[in-house]
């Protein structure tokens, strides 16, 4: 399609259509990831009204209240940005948008569909993971430009937290790779096609077990509670973002929620198949690029329908433990991923290399 | 002038006028952030370069490097993370001697500097064994093929037609290569870890040139092996002398009640 | 002290934080100011300010009658407010040396009762909201809400109540159909409370949170004047209801329950409440705040007690006070067990209509001055959990 749409202007001028298009596709990647925001906003308080006995946001209009979101996003573009006067002007109007590009710019190697990536990266896993880890950086600059002793406490458990976790969930990102042979989030997708047994999940009980660790270490790399120190709202006000307001505010938000669903991708085409569905059903109504290119792309519509369903359902989950759990404390956070989650993963990972040494293929 | 040149000059330019920034800054936070903008804009340039594995290893590693540093800074400096800090004159003439040399043997190494007693080859040589003939960076490659054409006088006519056709098709799968962005290179370099160096496994200087020769000092076969092992266990080093750092000493309760 | 402090003595040393958490923080229960002196994450020293809410509730009381004092005292521990409103009634009956009516004590109780149950399901809710879990208190606060609903149909008013008086209580005798209304919530509570203990009790990272932090020794608990669950979390069996004044005892005297304190390692066995956690130790926020649960209980148990003397007795209500009424000379001083702990009242007769001196102790204020001597050494997370499960009410620590 990208071929056809190039060819059709004059040799000379094709860069010119070569940057409309990836243009056309930034776009569309982010305004996916951005209407998920706004999905996440109403879904959260939906779901935190459901689990505490109360309905959630429905007197702003709407069925089911859907206009809370919208006007949740007028009001923050209404609210006036403060910056503080002991903050410093330059980095703490940097800081919101350095964490939101890092989580934007994972989706630059994440497919949505069989080779629907922006760019096919043989590194891709490892490649996602590196730039999700610059996420940190927003909310440490935030936490240190703010001039505020609430904000830099924030900022420095955020650092501390992120420095640890990366090492476990990079040993889960690793077991998969390894069990798959191939850092390439394509390769990895394609291999689990066919039914859901194929599923990285199901492929030996290790993977299984390394799913679960994942999504902790995930919650917890996104900030999440039960592991949202940097924000601690009953310990820090509200961490890194207490000098915070309006659309700055909201620009945290975007990125929070838009590396959750990174994350949550890269877990679902990791473990859970990516954009094949639990049974083959495409293959079966021929909607397959063997067939016809026209129906292999309406083929992986459906998967792309089916990753963004995955990623829902497990940012549903992170939603279900948030409103449900306590927080932990500080130490309890840095024991958890030293003390277990750590061991798990080594563990797993040793097993699932004996497995493989033990059943091949 | 296509995209690719414009968004190298545009990382190469952040890089430097980063790395400037810090040096000149007086401030830890913004200090901070000019380097991970710097190590980040080296990044870009990798991905430039095609070698997307060493970009994301340059964002992991230097990441994570960059926020223990800024922990560390924020909790030992007496000023917080906000205060100014000034180097006192002997720290910035050691700086300044360091950071030259540093320089010097950057310019010796990349073959822009070269001084007199050393062999003009030497200096131009690792352009030309790296492998790395992508055209915004291979400038050095036709005088680098012209000093190994030199010194491989010794060689048979008969092999140097079979390493003619090598080099050849060496180059076709590089072209290949090179029209994809993003072309493979985690597989090898992880070979290369591990021991083996599939970029001359190809033969093209090993075919090339004799075991004497100086400018082929990467066999097949030796690869980084024994360097990664140094750095590990180097690393391991550190890390236990970071932990006997900051192990936890038990105080007796006497002593305890007298301090509190 | 017989307590150990749990320094972590590190040969690296970070420069010390001074942190003003409050007056206005999300964790602080209201307007009350920590100074936190931090090296990191670990608390060296702390340092509550309090005076942000004082309101001169003290020297209003001596400007105004008895009567009219009542509603001040509404807001004392707004939390609470009958538990309050019977405080300083019962003070000022002792000094008047009047009785009420059977049926008065018993309604007294009953609504008493309630309020505690009220109180101590902010208290297991908010607790639970410290340390980062939203969920439990909205349904503590769908039980608190049944219990102001009773109170809306015994006085009006849901929160300040002013329904017990000196001399008796307002509006006569209960409303009809409240005695049906009450039987019903207790059922209703007493099914809920073991979802409450799932969610909080025995949830375990709450249970992380509050075992062996902040632990209070029974003398240093004695030592400091704190009273209520903070007293009986550290294992002394002392509850007023039990052990107070005779004209305060009186009202419990043929009720039947167990003081919830821990004696001889051992919760009272009335029910079967869960099971302490290993890491627990006794006198830590996690006895404190298990003790609250099972006061909790129990008053429940209380008030279907006293639902049923309430039926067998004569409907004779005592009326309360006129304002015009003279206070003899003398003074009087009863302490009553208030939700929070011992809540006494001081009041000094001239032989006007009006108290010469009227004085509080406050159970709050006597319980955070123990808050510096247990946080030492503590994490700033687990500030909110000791304060949480000290339960202030900052109407009352400043009064």
């Amino acid at each position: 399609m990208k071929t056809w749409f190039v060819e059709l202007v004059p040799p000379g001028w094709q860069w010119v259509m070569e940057t409309i298009w990836a243009v056309v596709i930034a776009v569309i990647v982010i305004a996916i990831a951005l209407l998920s925001v706004a999905i996440f906003n109403w879904l959260e308080r939906k779901i935190a009204g459901r689990t505490q006995d109360r309905l959630g946001p429905h007197r702003v209009g709407g069925r089911f209240g859907w206009l809370q979101s919208p006007a949740d996003g007028i009001k923050l573009l209404c609210k006036e940005d403060l910056v503080p006067t002991e903050a410093d002007p330059i980095l703490f109007r940097l800081a919101p948008y350095l964490g939101l590009t890092a989580a934007f710019t994972v989706f630059f190697v994440v497919p949505f569909a069989d080779g629907w990536a922006a760019q096919q990266v043989n590194s891709a896993a490892f490649m996602a993971l590196a730039i999700l880890g610059m996420d940190v950086f927003g909310t440490v600059l935030a936490g240190l430009s703010s001039g505020s002793k609430y904000s830099l406490l924030g900022g420095m458990r955020a650092a501390a937290q992120m420095v640890s976790y990366e090492v476990p969930l990079g040993m889960c990102v690793v077991i998969p790779v390894m069990c798959f042979g191939t850092m390439d989030l394509n390769v990895i997708g394609e291999a689990q096609s066919g039914w859901f047994w194929h599923w990285g999940i199901f492929a030996n009980p290790f993977m299984f077990v390394t799913f679960f660790v994942f999504l902790v270490c995930a919650t917890a790399g996104c900030n999440r509670a039960p592991f949202d120190m940097a924000e601690a709202e009953s310990e820090l006000v509200a961490g890194f973002m207490t000098e915070y307001s309006g659309f700055r505010w909201a620009a945290f938000f975007m990125g929070e929620y838009t590396s959750m669903v990174v994350i949550c991708g890269l877990g679902s085409i990791l473990f859970l198949g990516g954009w094949n569905g639990p049974i083959p059903w495409t293959e079966w109504v021929w909607l397959s690029e063997h067939v016809h290119p026209a129906l292999g792309w309406i083929g992986n519509c459906c998967g792309a329908i089916g990753f963004l369903a995955k990623i829902y359902i497990l940012i549903a989950i992170m939603m279900w433990a948030r409103w449900s759990l306590p927080r932990l404390r500080v130490d309890q956070v840095m024991t958890m991923c030293l003390k277990y989650c750590f061991p798990i993963t080594a563990a797993m990972f040793l097993g699932a290399m004996l497995w493989m040494a033990a059943f091949p293929g | 002038m296509n995209w690719h040149t414009i968004f190298f000059l545009i990382g190469a330019f952040a890089a430097c006028a980063a790395a400037v920034g810090m040096v000149f800054s007086r401030n830890m936070t913004r200090m901070a952030m000019l380097l991970v903008g710097s190590l980040g804009s080296v990044a870009l340039l990798f991905f430039l370069a095609g070698a997307d594995f060493v970009g994301a290893l340059q964002l992991m590693v230097y990441v994570g490097g960059t926020l223990v540093l800024i922990i560390f800074g924020v909790m030992m400096t007496a000023s917080g993370a906000r205060g100014g800090l000034a180097a006192r004159c002997m720290n910035g003439m050691l700086a300044t001697l360091a950071g030259s040399s540093l320089l010097l043997l950057l310019l010796i190494v990349s073959g822009v500097l070269c001084p007199m007693n050393i062999d003009s080859a030497y200096c131009e040589a690792p352009v030309g064994c790296g492998g790395c003939e992508r055209g915004d960076f291979g400038e050095g490659g036709d005088s680098a093929a012209n000093s190994t054409n030199g010194t491989a006088v010794a060689s048979t006519v008969d092999a140097e037609t079979r390493a003619a056709q090598l080099v050849a098709a060496k180059r076709e799968s590089m072209r290949e290569n090179s029209e994809k962005p993003f072309p493979p290179t985690s597989g090898a370099l992880g070979s290369a870890l591990a021991g083996v160096r599939t970029d001359t496994l190809a033969g093209v200087d090993h075919e090339h040139c004799d075991a004497a020769d100086e400018t082929c000092h990467h066999t097949p076969g030796t690869g980084y092996m024994l360097p990664f092992e140094i750095v590990s266990v180097h690393l391991v080093v550190v890390l236990l002398a970071a932990a006997y750092l900051a192990r936890a000493k038990k105080v007796r309760a006497e002593k305890q009640s007298t301090t509190v | 002290m017989a307590q150990e402090l749990k320094t972590i003595e590190l040969p690296i040393h970070t420069d010390e934080m001074m942190i003003n958490m409050g007056p206005q923080h999300p964790s602080t229960h209201g307007v009350l100011r920590l100074v936190l002196r931090t090296d990191g994450e670990v608390v060296v020293d702390m340092d509550p300010v309090m005076g942000y809410l004082h309101r001169c509730a003290e020297k209003i009381g001596e400007t105004v009658s008895p009567h009219q004092f009542v509603p001040y005292t509404d807001r004392l521990d707004y939390l609470s407010a009958m538990n309050m409103n019977l405080g300083f009634s019962l003070a000022v009956e002792k000094l008047c040396g009047v009785e009420v009516s059977e049926r008065t004590r018993h309604i007294r109780v009953m609504v008493c009762e309630l309020n505690r149950i009220a109180s101590h399901l902010i208290a297991a809710g908010c607790y639970g909201l410290d340390l980062g879990s939203f969920t439990p208190l909205m349904y503590c606060i769908r039980e608190r809400e049944k219990i102001l609903n009773l109170f809306e149909a015994v006085c009006g008013a849901r929160m300040t109540c002013s329904y017990i008086m000196p001399g008796g209580i307002r509006y006569g005798d209960l409303p009809d159909g409240w005695v049906e209304r009450c039987e019903q919530f207790v059922e209703e509570f007493l099914a809920v409370v073991p979802d409450l203990h799932h969610a909080l009790t025995s949830n375990e990272i709450l249970v992380r949170r509050g075992a062996n932090i902040g632990v209070l020794s029974p003398e240093m608990a004695v030592a400091y004047g704190c009273t209520g669950p903070v007293l009986r979390g550290s294992g002394v069996a002392w509850d007023l209801r039990r052990h107070g004044e005779p004209i305060y005892t009186k009202m419990y005297d043929d009720y039947r329950f167990e003081i919830a304190a821990s004696v001889g390692g051992s919760y009272p066995k009335d029910h079967v409440y869960p099971a302490i956690p290993p890491h627990a130790v006794l006198g830590d926020s996690w006895h404190r705040f298990y003790v609250r649960m099972i006061e909790a209980f129990q008053s429940a148990l209380i008030i279907q007690q006293g639902l049923q003397k309430y039926k067998k007795s004569e409907p004779v209500i005592s009326e309360p006070m006129k304002i015009i009424t003279k206070i003899p000379e003398g003074d009087a001083y009863v302490e009553t067990e208030a939700p929070k702990g011992q809540m006494g009242f001081y009041v000094v007769g001239d032989g006007t209509n009006i108290l010469k001196r009227s004085r509080i102790r406050s159970s709050s204020f006597c319980n955070l001055s123990v808050f510096r001597e247990i946080s030492k050494g503590c994490m700033i997370g687990d500030i909110p959990s000791i304060l949480g499960s000290i339960d202030i009410v900052l109407g009352e620590v400043d009064r």
